[in-house]
């Protein structure tokens, strides 16, 4: 323990990274997310399409690989970065994907009638999801949201092997001198549960918060 | 390359010529010769087909009854952890897993010779973030990875060795001119391997310099190369082994820190420990060392082959 209570300056700015890489990417995705689920539900058929193979290339690619992709071949295409900026770009992008999964099985709640109500009432389709579905489809996924920035949270972690030193790079620097691998790992994996705590207790607040009473 | 084909059966030697006359005259050898990289050290791999066969084997008393040797004999196969992407050193052919090649490598087929009669090893690779959890609880028997005597590390585990000494260089890529060594890093952006000594030692020389580190060595150099760092600091001989491969890189300067590397094993067996430095002795005094070395790290560098070390001659060893 001694070992972690030393470094503590260089894992706080380890934390620190990793804590800006979670908040930017997953602001960046549920945006994303959300502009690629409009696509994905609108009447134009060549934006479906895209937003159907945006979601499918990026979940069936690993993040490993984008990561790599980002980091070494875009150089070679003349797209250098910082290491930062290119892990924070290549999870919002890929978490993105996930957020749009989530936020269509919202969508698949909202029953038709409701789109069909308020066509009635003469909305024009971006009233019609501002105002009525995605409302109620994000409320419907707010746990699953949540879940998906747990996930996301445990991914900054791969991008210790692209060169960003985040937490997880931190104690492995750590560990190099003090060759004490099962604390200095085990209490890393500590903090990663008490961030996923926060934010899944986080969601299950905001989603009594928010539910709609009927 | 008639070296290569006098040695084939006749058969193979016609078929060669019948694709040569197809093909061009060097396809043939060319496909034969990239299955065993580094060039350099495809034929010299071969050759230490005659260290194998002559290799000590240790005495039957040496193997003490219910010692970690005796398990090990009984078992038939020693669990080596080493890992598979470290040219020159422990390296494993992608198109056949089953044929790694190294310095590292073959030291602990020579181990296993010794304990067991044959060269069976297990590799369990790359573990070098929990070396020190492998030997604890028994997943390996030993640890073969250019792993840095410390005294940290000592109070986890023990030593055998040290059985090689190398030392940290730089390297810059081949248009740069205001780096010729470890003086010149102040202020600037260095890559370093992720768990390696340069990881610390980097800061200790120039706690001005900014450290990036990278998963593995092609990666370190790929950084080097798109910019991504002013310099690369890493094993003297990797780095050469990496600037003969690729001429966008050169090493500057001499290596400035002395790594001895160490033989990991589990902790609190003196047994096994002293099992393992007599086996070293004895490598060491018939040769068969500094023909592995030739072989593998020597096919880089200078060509001169280096006196091994003195055992125990490290704090920590």
């Amino acid at each position: 323990m001694s070992a972690l209570v030393e470094n503590w300056p260089a894992l706080l700015a380890g934390l620190g990274t990793t804590l800006l890489v979670l908040v930017t990417s997953a602001v960046g995705a549920l945006v994303l997310g959300t502009l690629v689920v409009v696509a994905r539900v609108s009447p134009v058929p060549v934006l479906r399409a895209a937003a159907f193979g945006y979601v499918q290339v990026l979940v069936n690619v690993p993040l490993l690989a984008l990561l790599l992709l980002a980091v070494f071949a875009l150089p070679d295409a003349g797209l250098i970065a910082p290491l930062v900026t290119t892990a924070i770009v290549v999870l919002t992008v890929y978490e993105a994907a996930y957020v749009a999964e989530a936020l269509r099985s919202g969508i698949n709640t909202v029953a038709k009638g409701q789109v069909e109500a308020a066509r009635a009432l003469g909305f024009t389709l971006p009233q019609t999801l501002r105002l009525v579905v995605v409302p109620q489809a994000a409320r419907a996924v707010v746990q699953p949201l949540g879940n998906v920035l747990i996930a996301l949270l445990m991914n900054t972690a791969l991008t210790a092997t692209v060169g960003v030193v985040e937490l997880t790079s931190a104690v492995n620097k750590v560990n190099l001198v003090q060759a004490e691998p099962i604390p200095i790992f085990g209490a890393a994996g500590l903090v990663y549960m008490a961030l996923a705590l926060v934010i899944g207790l986080g969601a299950g607040r905001i989603e009594k918060k928010v539910a709609i009473r009927r | 390359m008639s070296r290569t084909l006098r040695r084939r059966s006749t058969l193979a030697a016609s078929l060669a010529l019948v694709a040569s006359l197809g093909l061009g005259a060097c396809g043939s050898s060319d496909s034969d010769s990239s299955a065993v990289p580094p060039s350099g050290g495809g034929g010299g791999e071969d050759s230490l087909q005659s260290v194998y066969d002559d290799a000590p084997v240790a005495d039957a008393a040496a193997l003490l009854s219910d010692s970690t040797m005796a398990a090990i004999k009984e078992r038939g196969v020693l669990r080596v952890g080493a890992a598979l992407d470290a040219p020159l050193l422990s390296q494993q052919d992608p198109s056949n897993p089953d044929d790694i090649q190294g310095f590292d490598i073959d030291l602990a087929k020579m181990l296993a010779i010794y304990i067991i009669g044959e060269p069976n090893i297990e590799v369990v690779p790359p573990a070098s973030e929990t070396r020190e959890a492998l030997l604890q609880n028994g997943t390996v028997d030993v640890v073969f990875n250019t792993y840095t005597i410390t005294e940290e590390r000592a109070q986890q585990i023990s030593f055998a060795g040290p059985y090689f000494v190398s030392g940290l260089a730089v390297a810059v890529p081949s248009d740069t001119d205001d780096i010729s060594g470890i003086d010149d890093l102040g202020g600037k952006t260095v890559i370093v391997g992720a768990n390696t000594p340069a990881v610390t030692a980097v800061p200790e020389e120039q706690p001005t310099a900014e450290v990036v580190s990278f998963a593995t060595d092609p990666q370190c150099v790929q950084a080097l190369t798109q910019g991504r760092g002013d310099a690369y600091v890493q094993d003297y001989t990797l780095l050469a082994a990496d600037a003969q491969a690729n001429s966008g890189i050169k090493v500057v300067g001499q290596p400035f820190t002395e790594e001895a590397y160490g033989i990991g094993l589990p902790p609190n067996d003196p047994d096994f420990k002293q099992f393992v430095n007599d086996w070293l002795e004895q490598i060491y005094a018939d040769g068969s060392w500094a023909a592995i070395f030739d072989a593998t790290l020597g096919t880089v560098g200078d060509g001169s082959t280096p006196e091994p070390p003195t055992i125990g001659s490290v704090p920590g060893s």
